[in-house]
């Protein structure tokens, strides 16, 4: 690590939770990551080493050792994650029309046509596709659905892509787009390369074969998600745990970042569960005569419940692939045990599968592959994620689910609904289960702020509730219906707000706001769940 | 020692060549298949005692008594088959039921003529949602004639992986043999079950000895089920019959399948 990052963690660490008190220094809102740096080594996924490790010596290791969750490192003094290259706070920051969250990263819209191909996927996950340039010269990753589940994937790609832009990540510009077959010509110089790694020429008849995997709109023309190329030279995935040893900006170990392990959240809400190194990508990029890399989450064809119908396993979502805690207890139980997935049932509609918020419970979901970021993820990142799920309206998830332009009305319906059930439920587990007073405000003496989970209709009535230090209330206050509630600041140079939400007879865990009244008074740091 | 009146461990060792021409034609889908065929099999076996350092058959028991063990045997055996497979596959998670049939014989070329006629039904009885899954099987397998001048090679057998677990490969062998078993399934992986069973089977010269209940050899034990929904890969039991057993085969729902290949 050189000098200059170790300054940044330091600041960081500075004001992070495991800190009792907070160094009374502004707020950090942005990391400077983008120092300029050498192009580092294409970072390959090497899949049966990956899924090995994930899947076979993770679990033994965290099984043998003893548990040791820390909290996440790269927070603010608010407990916030501050811009830098692996994210940027959007929804956030501000809020977001419907028609903001719908457009997403997209600036120029999807491809016109015609389309040319011009090689053969060999990237971009396993399903059947090819890069093909538009009329104006832009090149896409062109991927379609399969014909058991019409418009599942490319509608995963589109819903999926938007809400994690509306959040912050960084994703690629995925529209969708419908095309002829005349519409579609082939470069005479594409090529592409064959399992065993050969370059060989791409001919109609694979172009065709390719289409043929996929369904036919009911006018007989093909549709299928576009995936504009990043800017920049990608240099693989990012792994999940550890850091770059070439990337001087990577000073944080991955699984330690707050926006990789609160994307746990994010993907439980939206049935992610194909997370793995293969679905991300950095790209090294030139801004303001500086290279660094950015870093993005890609290939969302299979949310939604579009792994669970691809692999055809019911359990998607509910257990890893391998799982060894799962899988043992079932042996075990010799088939007593009705596993919580297995009463789930398809929808009507090919397009959605099985994915419901009926059958959703936040804390049983698992992704797929195991991803460190998630399994490290505590209730404070718990909390974050399910902030940034509920900050989701009705009309933003319209909006965005208009995009994926599913053919049936009703399904487009069922999907709304399903991810409005999975958000409240993701509000009730993970965000209700800490104390939710957050966007903190000083007016006059009193601490303002909202408790989230009225705010964003996940309950209706509560109380904020404020302690000394001895624990004796000495102050409760009902929080408005529209979540808004204050507290009186006490009058000292430095003091510690201890505040927990009372919903009934129920008490959420305390959450200390610390402040200081002088030269102003301002808010210093935020811990969300103390130790 | 007749071989009738114990049950020792002993060893041969055997030189065989093999003759198999099967032809036959299946009919239907998936779910309502119907294969009838025929079968014609040469053996020629010639028994040594060279297995050495092993107890050898003929220290134990009388060679005299057991039919082709002094001398070669010679057979050609022609055999009409009949399956009906009513299951869904062939692979995890299937039900239905699944019917196996032969009836044939060894004509009197050489020193050797007998009938030989069995069959296997197996149905599955579907407990939840193709996920537990109970399997009933029985089996009967037969040969007609002089026991003088039939193999003791040829006699039907019981024991392993896929005639009664818990027990060696053939280690029962009469002229009757008879088998009824419980296998139960359940989930574990989307590519792994899990089985519990218990097994009971026994040979006898003839059909009235089946019926002594109390004779009859029980195994049981559990296992795990590794394929996907078309086929099954391989089957891991660990069964206890006269102690415990461990075994690794193929496809249980067959109990006769590949009986002319084996010993």
């Amino acid at each position: 690590m050189n000098r200059q990052g170790q300054l940044v963690l330091g600041l960081l660490l500075g004001g992070c939770v495991s800190s009792p008190t907070f160094k009374d220094q502004p707020v950090i809102w942005r990391v400077n990551d983008r120092q300029d740096m050498a192009k580092p080594q294409t970072n390959e996924f090497e899949r049966i080493q990956y899924f090995g490790e994930v899947l076979v010596v993770g679990p033994i290791e965290h099984g043998l050792g003893l548990p040791d969750k820390q909290p996440a490192r790269n927070v603010n003094a608010l407990d916030e994650v501050p811009d830098s290259t692996w994210f940027t706070n959007r929804l956030g920051a501000h809020d977001l029309t419907p028609a903001e969250a719908a457009r997403g990263p997209v600036t120029a819209g999807p491809p016109q046509l015609p389309l040319t191909v011009i090689r053969g996927k060999d990237t971009g996950g396993g399903n059947p596709g090819f890069f093909a340039r538009d009329a104006t010269q832009r090149t896409f990753l062109i991927k379609f659905d399969t014909k058991q589940n019409p418009e599942m994937q490319t509608a995963s790609s589109v819903v999926v892509n938007r809400v994690l832009w509306a959040v912050g990540y960084f994703v690629p510009e995925d529209t969708l787009v419908t095309f002829a077959r005349e519409q579609l010509t082939l470069s005479p110089d594409a090529k592409t390369l064959t399992p065993t790694g050969v370059k060989v020429k791409l001919t109609e008849t694979d172009v065709d074969r390719v289409l043929a995997t996929g369904p036919k709109t009911t006018d007989g023309r093909y549709r299928a998600s576009a995936s504009l190329l990043l800017p920049g030279t990608p240099v693989g995935g990012f792994d999940p745990e550890g850091r770059r040893d070439d990337d001087p900006n990577d000073l944080v170990d991955h699984e330690d970042r707050r926006e990789l392990r609160g994307l746990k959240v994010l993907a439980a809400w939206l049935g992610h569960t194909d997370m793995k190194m293969d679905n991300t990508l950095d790209m090294y990029i030139e801004e303001n005569n500086k290279h660094f890399l950015r870093h993005y989450l890609l290939d969302f064809g299979e949310a939604l419940g579009a792994h669970q119908a691809e692999k055809g396993r019911l359990e998607d979502g509910w257990e890893n692939v391998w799982d060894w805690a799962e899988q043992t207890k079932a042996l075990l139980t010799f088939g007593l045990w009705k596993r919580p997935w297995e009463e789930q049932t398809q929808t009507p509609w090919p397009s959605i599968g099985a994915f419901s918020s009926r059958y959703f419970e936040p804390d049983l979901w698992k992704e797929a592959y195991p991803f460190s970021p998630f399994a490290e993820a505590d209730k404070s990142d718990q909390y974050w994620g399910a902030k940034q799920v509920v900050r989701f309206t009705r009309p933003m998830i319209e909006a965005i689910v208009a995009e994926a332009q599913l053919s049936d009305p009703e399904a487009a319906k069922y999907l709304v609904d399903a991810l409005l059930g999975r958000r409240w439920k993701i509000g009730r587990d993970w965000l209700d289960a800490l104390t939710p007073f957050d966007d903190f405000k000083l007016v006059g003496n009193e601490l303002c702020g909202v408790d989230l989970a009225v705010r964003h209709g996940i309950t209706r009535e509560g109380a904020l509730v404020q302690s000394d230090d001895s624990g004796r209330i000495v102050d409760e206050r009902l929080v408005a219906r529209d979540g808004s509630v204050c507290t009186p600041l006490p009058k000292a140079k430095y003091a510690v707000l201890r505040l927990r939400i009372r919903r009934g007879r129920e008490v959420r865990p305390e959450l200390q706001v610390h402040y200081s009244s002088e030269p102003t008074p301002h808010i210093i740091g935020v811990i969300r769940q103390p130790l | 020692m007749n071989p009738r009146d114990s049950n020792e461990l002993t060893f041969l060792a055997q030189q065989r060549a093999l003759g198999l021409i099967r032809a036959g034609y299946t009919a239907g889908q998936r779910r309502e298949l119907v294969k009838f065929g025929g079968s014609v099999i040469f053996n020629h076996r010639e028994f040594t005692r060279n297995s050495v350092g092993k107890r050898q058959l003929a220290s134990v028991y009388d060679p005299t008594e057991v039919p082709g063990y002094e001398d070669q045997v010679n057979t050609l055996e022609l055999q009409a088959n009949l399956i009906v497979d009513l299951r869904e596959n062939r692979g995890l998670d299937t039900r239905g039921t699944y019917l196996e049939g032969f009836i044939g014989g060894v004509p009197e070329l050489d020193q050797y003529a007998y009938l030989h006629y069995g069959f296997e039904l197996a149905h599955t009885i579907d407990l939840y949602r193709t996920t537990r899954l109970l399997r009933l099987r029985v089996a009967l397998e037969a040969v007609e004639g002089d026991t003088a001048r039939i193999p003791f090679t040829d006699l039907p057998r019981l024991g392993g992986s896929q005639r009664l677990r818990g027990y060696r490969e053939a280690q029962f062998r009469d002229a009757r043999a008879s088998l009824a078993g419980i296998e139960y399934e359940y989930p574990i992986h989307e590519s792994v079950r899990g089985l519990l069973f218990i097994e009971a089977g026994y040979v006898a010269e003839h059909y009235r000895d089946l019926v002594k209940l109390d004779r009859w050899k029980v195994g049981y034990g559990g296992g795990l089920l590794i394929g996907s929904e078309s086929n099954i890969a391989f089957q891991l039991d660990l069964a206890y019959g006269d102690g415990f057993h461990v075994y690794l085969s193929t496809d249980l729902a067959q109990a006769f399948d590949g009986r002319s290949e084996q010993l």
